[in-house]
């Protein structure tokens, strides 16, 4: 009988139909600060499997061709009267993860874009990836040969990554862009391979928009201007989507910036690497000022929805590898005034922009926005 | 701490009732008290990598001729940090083991089998910055089965160890303990 009941007892209550249940989790209220908070979570298959419609979530599992290898994550919970307790701190970020991937999911698909990706989307935590001999520590990544997201052990005192809604949206965006890039043919491939200066100037610009609609997109989904300084505080200041604007640069400046023998050199700090992020951070900062003149709030999701929907059409209009064909940071937006022509660009916006463009593209920006 | 220290005393307090006979224990019906620990091992999250703790408990038990019944409780806490997350879990069982023994390679030295049920509860603290939150679990449904071996020592003391899976209705896979306890007979 003991052994019976021993058996009987093995998982008890964990099966059954996809159904919605509570689990307690440090989670953002609306204004996006955390406490904690019991989050429904409704497409997990199981309780303690994290598998469901929206993701497929591994913990320090391997990379192979499919993606993660090892089996799906299976937290440690226990009921109560209210829902689901998570029993340690990797049970409840693994769990967080899952729900931050739901949350995308329905987000995606009320905003009619959930049907560009494959779902359920792949994410580990606690990755052992290695750059150069050493361990990645405190990142995450998309990788878009394998099509997940990695999240790296995270060693600091501050938000974990895995909990931080923000940096999990803005890579879980790196899965758009590099569909748009497919779609368009386009080879991102690595900056050693764009041997050519102004090829390897597009290649920034391109790494830029990704960056900096990434962050947009981050922004729009965790209504925090701030997610990535939660977790990587030296970033405070660098890349909060509130920060002031600045320049974009002349594109033969930048063409001069790679006009080195050593591609290697030329993605030096400051001369290539940063560059995308820091003018990926100033394309995040026009749009987030953009939605905020549009009346902020609901806003945001709705410009958002209107960028994604345009960003792969106008991927089609260049040649990546072109020499002679010329790409600016700014062209996107003044391609995205042009194509919404509903979404115009408020005036004072639009003249402080003009002051931080050049002359040749200031035309073009003020006539865009009907100046 | 606390609660080790009130199992403690209750020991050695109830131990002065015993009296020094180095025969194996159960050879006569008698009461038994233990203090044990356990070095556990569970699956991690993944069911790959595993997780290994000691937990602490207390056990008051009845021997006749080869069999015995046993009530047994059971504490560990473990904490864990990711970033500015912090988890405290709390766990308490209490068991009813039904224990049968058998002579093994020497008349002083009994091996026995054990089956038990009984409830077990998490209490679960977090913290997030300053935020922190501190919630208790259901009762759980518990059951397990080990086997061991116990001989005595001098004084009414005894030793008694062995291995034993414990199953929680809300876990997936079982957790092994390597178990080894003082006891007294009384």
């Amino acid at each position: 009988m003991f052994l019976s009941v021993f058996l009987v007892s093995c998982g008890a209550g964990f099966k059954g139909q996809q159904s919605s249940r509570n689990y307690w989790l440090p989670w953002p209220d609306a204004q996006g600060r955390m406490s904690f908070q019991w989050v429904n979570i409704s497409t997990l298959n199981e309780a303690d499997k994290l598998e469901g419609v929206a993701a497929r979530v591994f913990w320090r599992g391997g990379l192979a061709d499919g993606g993660f290898t090892g089996p799906v994550a299976s937290p440690r919970i226990a009921s109560s009267s209210s829902g689901w307790l998570p029993l340690d701190a990797n049970s409840a970020q693994l769990l967080s993860l899952y729900a931050i991937f739901e949350r995308l999911y329905f987000f995606e698909r009320d905003l009619n874009l959930n049907m560009s990706l494959p779902w359920p989307r792949q994410v580990g935590a606690e990755i052992n990836l290695n750059f150069k001999g050493g361990q990645i520590l405190n990142n995450a990544m998309y990788i878009p040969s394998h099509g997940v997201i990695a999240i790296t052990p995270y060693t600091w005192q501050n938000r974990a990554l895995t909990l931080n809604h923000g940096v999990i949206a803005h890579e879980h965006f790196h899965a758009h862009f590099a569909n748009y890039l497919k779609k368009a043919g386009h080879e991102r491939g690595s900056f050693a391979k764009a041997s050519a200066p102004r090829v390897l100037a597009k290649q920034v610009i391109l790494a830029a928009w990704d960056e900096g609609l990434a962050d947009y997109y981050a922004f729009a989904f965790s209504r925090r201007q701030d997610f990535l300084h939660l977790s990587v505080p030296q970033l405070k200041e660098s890349r909060r989507l509130d920060g002031p604007l600045y320049s974009f640069i002349n594109e033969s400046q930048l063409v001069a910036r790679f006009a080195c023998e050593d591609v290697e050199q030329c993605l030096l700090p400051q001369r290539g690497r940063d560059l995308f992020y820091y003018f990926g951070t100033l394309m995040a900062r026009v749009l987030y000022r953009w939605g905020e003149e549009l009346g902020g709030g609901d806003h945001h999701p709705e410009l958002l929805a209107r960028v994604m929907e345009s960003m792969p059409r106008f991927m089609m209009t260049f040649s990546l590898n072109s020499t002679t064909e010329s790409l600016a940071f700014e062209d996107f937006l003044i391609y995205l005034l042009d194509e919404r022509k509903s979404l115009a660009l408020p005036t004072t916006l639009c003249l402080e922009l003009a002051s931080f463009v050049t002359s040749q593209q200031r035309s073009r920006l003020t006539k865009t926005c009907g100046l | 701490m606390r609660l080790a220290t009130i199992i403690i005393c209750l020991f050695f307090c109830l131990s002065n009732a015993g009296y020094a006979e180095t025969q194996p224990e159960v050879r006569t019906s008698a009461w038994r008290l233990g203090l044990g620990v356990d070095f556990v091992s569970t699956y991690e999250v993944d069911q790959v990598h595993v997780k290994n703790y000691f937990s602490y408990g207390a056990d008051l038990g009845w021997h006749y001729r080869s069999v015995a019944l046993i009530g047994e409780l059971r504490y560990y806490e473990l904490s864990d940090a990711i970033g500015d997350f912090q988890t405290t879990t709390e766990y308490f069982h209490f068991l009813l083991w039904a224990r049968y023994f058998r002579e093994a390679w020497s008349p002083r030295v009994m091996a026995y089998a054990q089956l038990g049920v009984g409830q077990a509860q998490y209490k679960v603290k977090m913290s997030l910055a300053e935020e922190n939150s501190r919630l208790r679990s259901d009762w759980q449904f518990v059951s397990g089965g080990g086997i061991g071996l116990t001989t005595p020592l001098a004084g009414g003391f005894g030793i008694d160890g062995g291995l034993r899976l414990l199953q929680l209705s809300s876990q997936p896979k079982p957790d092994l303990g390597v178990s080894l306890s003082l006891i007294k007979r009384l």
